[in-house]
């Protein structure tokens, strides 16, 4: 499948250990800066009540739901803690001068 | 771990009960467990029923679980099966079709009902808490007049979902304010003028006396002497414990089946966990009707039952959905609590209450969406640990509440 590189944010948008939503072409992102300043991307609604994620909390490697508290890792997309059972897709993330992107196949909005 | 030949039996397959099975195994217990659950149904979580449901009849019930997901690990679940007795001497449950169940451990997890309104023509009035309440609650919320009594989340939750379908509605509260059990002043104040914004009206300080029916439409008399015509009326005063089978097997109830911290009654191989359940906190007992609550004993519980020995500790937190915002609620507040009150530029609004020693001991947000759950959560962690805040930082939506961590004594 082709790369489809699409540009999110500066680096500077996303605080240490925080995430913002992004929204592109019908489909919402989560867009993640751990601690050691490395950049993640999954999917932007928790998978069991379709909550925005970006709203939820972040701990070391995980994503806590703002409405359940089900926990994801979100550096795999591997979900932690109940009630959450199914993974978050993840999407490959570079980093270019200040710029974030994020590798979207093109087919995935219409997968969301 | 604990002898895996002993049968481990949960009464009530709500979140407490089904989700205790559900970690029993995930924890590799893999003795005989079983899960009797009353209702005709799978397992289903309960908090939409007076949320989006209301306003999306069509939406996909959520479930816990399927029938399936539990026979594949091995949970007998008896599907409209009442548990009717239980015989502590003997240690067996009675079912409702006269068979008896074997156990070496019990969870109680019976949940609560709602509470019927005590007055004359009170059985007038539509409760909700189960799924097969929720076409009457449908029908009321689309008739052109509603009159609500009991201004608590879920009166709120259905006076918001009435809207949405262009109901009159009015909401008599016995108290002088919304939410008073919930949530401080300023918050409950805001939200009731979100509601007055959209059209609902309150008679707040008012008491419900008599209902009359009068061919399809009923006449609400008020305490006050106000009659109140309406085409509908749905009581939501809160809710009961369903303690009778632990009553009737002797075992301690006040408010609840009493537990200890570790989630054991009276007598130590019966466990209880969820809205049915009295349990330690902050040096008395207290019985919480939430969902989170009902989830998070659920872990513990299980762990017990698997041969643990640990202790439930929490800070309360709840949400409710109504119109586009939500609001969520962390700790209790304590008696001469000072309020501080931050107000961000999307429009979100925080209430923190600080005890005399200006620990953080409650908090409580607002706003569209979840955009308020953030900011409760860092709070959260600050009234776990017992932190004292500074309260001119508190107020300024510039310091994020995690900065405030980082740099708070305890």
């Amino acid at each position: 499948m082709a790369d489809n590189w699409v540009r999110v944010c500066e680096t500077s948008d996303v605080d240490q250990e925080d995430v913002i939503r992004f929204d592109h072409a019908e489909s919402t992102y989560a867009i993640y800066r751990s601690l050691d300043d490395d950049f993640y991307a999954t999917e932007g609604l928790c998978t069991h009540e379709q909550v925005h994620l970006a709203d939820g909390f972040v701990m070391d490697n995980i994503i806590e739901c703002p409405k359940h508290n089900g926990r994801f890792d979100y550096t795999s997309g591997a979900a932690a803690a109940s009630p959450v059972c199914v993974n978050l897709q993840t999407y490959p993330v570079k980093i270019e001068g200040d710029a974030v992107y994020i590798n979207i196949p093109d087919d995935d909005a219409e997968l969301r | 771990m604990l002898n895996s030949a002993e049968p481990i039996v949960i009464i009530g397959a709500g979140e407490s009960g089904t989700r205790t099975a559900l970690t029993i195994r995930q924890l590799g217990w893999d003795g005989p467990l079983t899960l009797i659950g009353e209702e005709n149904t799978a397992p289903y979580e309960r908090p939409p029923l007076s949320k989006q449901r209301l306003s999306s009849p069509d939406s996909p019930v959520a479930t816990i679980t399927t029938a399936s997901e539990l026979h594949d690990r091995r949970i007998d679940f008896l599907q409209g099966r009442r548990a009717v007795g239980i015989d502590r001497t003997s240690q067996v449950v009675s079912l409702d079709n006269d068979s008896t169940l074997p156990y070496g451990q019990l969870l109680i997890a019976t949940g609560s009902r709602a509470r019927p309104l005590p007055i004359a023509g009170g059985d007038h009035a539509i409760t909700l808490r189960q799924i097969t309440d929720i076409e009457r609650v449908l029908e009321a919320v689309r008739t052109p007049r509603l009159c609500v009594i009991g201004a608590g989340l879920i009166g709120l939750e259905i006076a918001a979902q009435a809207w949405v379908h262009g109901t009159d509605v009015i909401v008599v509260e016995a108290a002088d304010e919304v939410l008073s059990r919930v949530a401080p002043p300023a918050m409950a104040s805001l939200i009731r003028h979100r509601h007055e914004r959209s059209g609902v009206s309150f008679v707040l300080g008012t008491q419900a006396h008599r209902i009359g029916r009068h061919n399809d439409q009923y006449i609400v008399t008020l305490s006050n002497g106000t009659a109140i015509e309406c085409d509908r009326v749905i009581a939501a005063i809160g809710s009961i414990p369903n303690c009778e089978l632990a009553t009737d097997a002797g075992l301690l109830v006040a408010n609840g089946i009493v537990v200890d911290d570790q989630l054991r009654s009276s007598d130590p191989l019966i466990l209880s966990a969820g809205d049915c359940c009295s349990f330690p906190a902050a040096g008395s007992h207290v019985r919480l009707e939430a969902w989170r609550n009902a989830h998070d004993q659920a872990n513990v519980a299980a762990q017990n039952l698997a041969g643990s020995h640990i202790s439930y500790v929490t800070v309360p937190w709840f949400w409710s959905d109504q119109y586009d915002f939500s609001v969520q609620v962390v700790g209790t507040p304590s008696a001469g609590a000072t309020d501080v009150e931050r107000h961000t530029h999307d429009s979100a609004t925080f209430v923190f209450s600080l005890d005399v020693d200006g620990v953080l001991v409650a908090a409580s947000g607002l706003g569209t969406g979840s955009s308020a759950a953030k900011t409760i959560r860092a709070a959260q962690m600050l009234i776990e640990d017992r932190c004292i805040v500074d309260p001119a930082a508190l107020a300024d939506p510039t310091v994020s509440l995690r900065a405030i961590r980082k740099t708070a004594t305890t």
